[in-house]
């Protein structure tokens, strides 16, 4: 393996969050029209060109940020709780139980009942398997059993989505498949943002506040016992944590694929191993990958965009052989 | 005794069903008087479009069957006509054992189905569902000649002609203002398409046929709310009943109801989009009395 230099956190996460703001101001000049800054910064509701930038991409590329965090936290979090490097929120089924979940409420008229009935769809389907993986894990899984279990959850909740969209009165209902398993931002207005954002802001604090227990399992079970951790209840606390910010993300972007596996790897090096300052810097990273991959759809397809998983999962598809490939003599 | 008495029963039964059948037949014999050797008396209809036309041109006592989608008074402009009739989902299965002797199908109806239904030796017309009305005239008359109604097609389209004239000078000194088709997911529509000729007609200009879109096309939000157009027609494709969707979630968007307010907002029901046919000239009244 390559040596890369530990940077510290202080100069780790500018660096993280200079990315993200570039990533950010590229992104909000993407789209059909060629905007109007001045018009859109000085008459931000009476012109059209305020309302292409507040209403209209502003609030989309903020969900990507949202998303973003959601995913590279979730991914980094659960790689350190499962002591396993081919975890991921999507890999392991929790995002297509939770994008069950939000169809389960969106396509038969709950989503409508309140403003926070979608994102709890979504967060339901996201806990059952979450614990689903934590039962899995908890007989002394191996790495392999996990991404095997994970493969046949997918197949099965997948095929879950597809009947729901089936049985839906809606005429799009059956197209909009894709967009499920797939992820997209397109169109998502503030009112989608709103709806989540408060569910994921709980789900990162939570997953945050498991970093110095993270630390400490990565020595292993029993020192994390003898260090004070009561494994049990801060297992719970990451359970929670992942449900609460993958199903409000994914109710409101579908699947979006391979983020929550890619950041936490390619930023390990990064900071020495530290399962909790990789937390902090995969929240930001996963945040930095979204904005790229939202900036590649809109360039690849101005008009009918291609879904976000598509570009994900053409970076991180290769990337998890890479992973399989390096790490074969541990899996068999 | 009580087997005698069922047995009574059954008797009688059979009897009042001797009468039914003979009863049916007579009316079958007077049926078949007033309609001419050429009229098929037996018509079944496997397609949304073909069913309306004909429930406006055939007497109901000659039609056997019409799709589920005729009776939806959302998405039918026959609905009320249509009510009682036994209907089919556009599949071979609903129609055979009501004996049509005609079966009449759109051109997008299965083919397989259809070539399968011929070889059982039933009459299958395939006709061209017309996408605009200059194909609708031509489309009725046809229409007519195949179920042996060509008098009544033909005051059909005098109808409708008579009909577009009054709004064509009706419209003709008004301004001809924007207006734009948007659907769920983004979609509009442009040139060579039932929902253009009801906006020409009505006496507007269409932004998307004047942006080069011919046919279903995508428009983003931000295309759309850049072009600034003054009247929206919003093309819902489905109502309130079909619940939601992702593509139903994208007419809600906050920009797009800040155009909802600037512009002049028109909902067009599917019952007078998706046919073509004397529904399109309710539907260009209904744009026209807007005004």
């Amino acid at each position: 393996m390559k040596a890369t230099r530990v940077l510290p956190d202080r100069a780790l996460l500018p660096l993280l969050l200079a990315a993200l703001l570039v990533c950010f101001v590229i992104a909000l000049q993407q789209g059909p029209v060629a905007l109007d800054w001045r018009q859109a910064l000085t008459e931000p509701r009476a012109s059209i060109h305020g309302v292409i930038l507040w209403q209209v991409r502003l609030p989309r590329e903020l969900l990507a940020i949202a998303v973003g965090i959601t995913l590279g936290l979730s991914g980094a979090a659960l790689q350190g709780l499962l002591r396993n490097p081919l975890a991921g929120p999507d890999l392991v089924g929790v995002t297509n139980c939770a994008a069950l979940g939000a169809v389960l409420t969106l396509y038969f008229g709950l989503a409508g009942l309140a403003w926070f009935a979608l994102p709890l769809g979504g967060m339901v389907g996201a806990l059952v398997a979450v614990l689903l993986v934590f039962a899995l894990a908890g007989k002394q899984a191996g790495v392999l059993t996990l991404i095997l279990a994970g493969m046949a959850i997918n197949a099965i909740v997948s095929s879950l989505i597809a009947l729901a969209l089936n049985y839906s009165p809606n005429p799009f209902a059956m197209s909009e498949i894709v967009y499920w398993l797939l992820g997209s931002i397109a169109n998502r207005s503030s009112a989608d943002l709103l709806a989540a954002l408060p569910f994921m802001l709980a789900g990162w604090l939570t997953l945050l506040s498991c970093g110095r227990f993270l630390d400490a399992l990565s020595l292993g079970e029993q020192t994390a016992q003898s260090l004070g951790f009561a494994g049990h209840r801060m297992r719970w606390r990451a359970v929670i944590g992942v449900a609460l910010c993958v199903g409000a993300a994914v109710a409101v972007s579908g699947n979006i694929g391979f983020i929550g596996l890619v950041v936490p790897h390619l930023l390990r090096p990064w900071v020495g191993y530290e399962p909790r300052r990789l937390l902090w810097s995969s929240a930001l990273g996963g945040a930095v990958l979204l904005l790229a991959a939202d900036i590649a759809v809109q360039r690849l397809s101005p008009t009918n965009e291609l879904k976000l998983g598509v570009i994900t999962a053409l970076i991180g598809g290769p990337f998890f052989l890479h992973l399989i490939y390096r790490n074969r003599n541990a899996l068999t | 005794m009580i087997a005698a008495f069922a047995d009574g029963v059954a008797d009688m039964g059979l009897r009042v069903g001797y009468i039914v059948v003979a009863l049916l037949a007579l009316a079958a014999v007077d049926a078949a008087a007033v309609a001419t050797a050429a009229q098929p008396r037996r018509i079944a209809s496997l397609n949304l479009c073909t069913d309306q036309l004909l429930l406006m041109l055939v007497p109901r006592s000659r039609i056997v069957s019409v799709t589920d989608w005729a009776v939806r008074p959302e998405s039918s402009y026959m609905a009320k006509a249509a009510r009682g009739l036994p209907l089919n989902r556009g599949l071979a299965e609903g129609v055979l054992p009501l004996d049509p002797d005609l079966i009449i199908a759109g051109q997008f109806n299965d083919a397989a189905m259809l070539a399968l239904l011929r070889r059982l030796g039933y009459r299958v017309e395939v006709v061209s569902v017309p996408r605009n009305l200059n194909e609708a005239r031509a489309y009725i008359l046809h229409f007519g000649e195949l179920v042996g109604e060509p008098e009544a097609a033909r005051a059909l389209v005098r109808d409708m002609d008579e009909r577009l004239a009054r709004i064509a000078r009706r419209v003709r000194d008004l301004p001809a203002p924007l207006a734009a088709v948007y659907a769920p997911n983004g979609v509009t529509v442009g040139r060579d398409t039932v929902l253009d000729d009801i906006l020409t007609h009505a006496g507007f200009r269409n932004l998307a046929a004047e942006q080069g879109v011919v046919g279903y096309g995508q428009f983003s939000l931000e295309q759309l709310l850049a072009a600034q157009p003054q009247w929206l027609v919003l093309d819902v494709t489905a109502d309130d009943a079909a619940g939601d969707s992702i593509a139903h979630r994208y007419l809600e968007h906050p920009a797009l109801q800040a155009l909802v307010r600037r512009a002049q907002v028109v909902v067009m029901p599917p019952r007078l989009s998706e046919c073509v046919g004397p529904m399109t000239v309710a539907a260009i009244e209904m744009l026209v009395a807007r005004r």
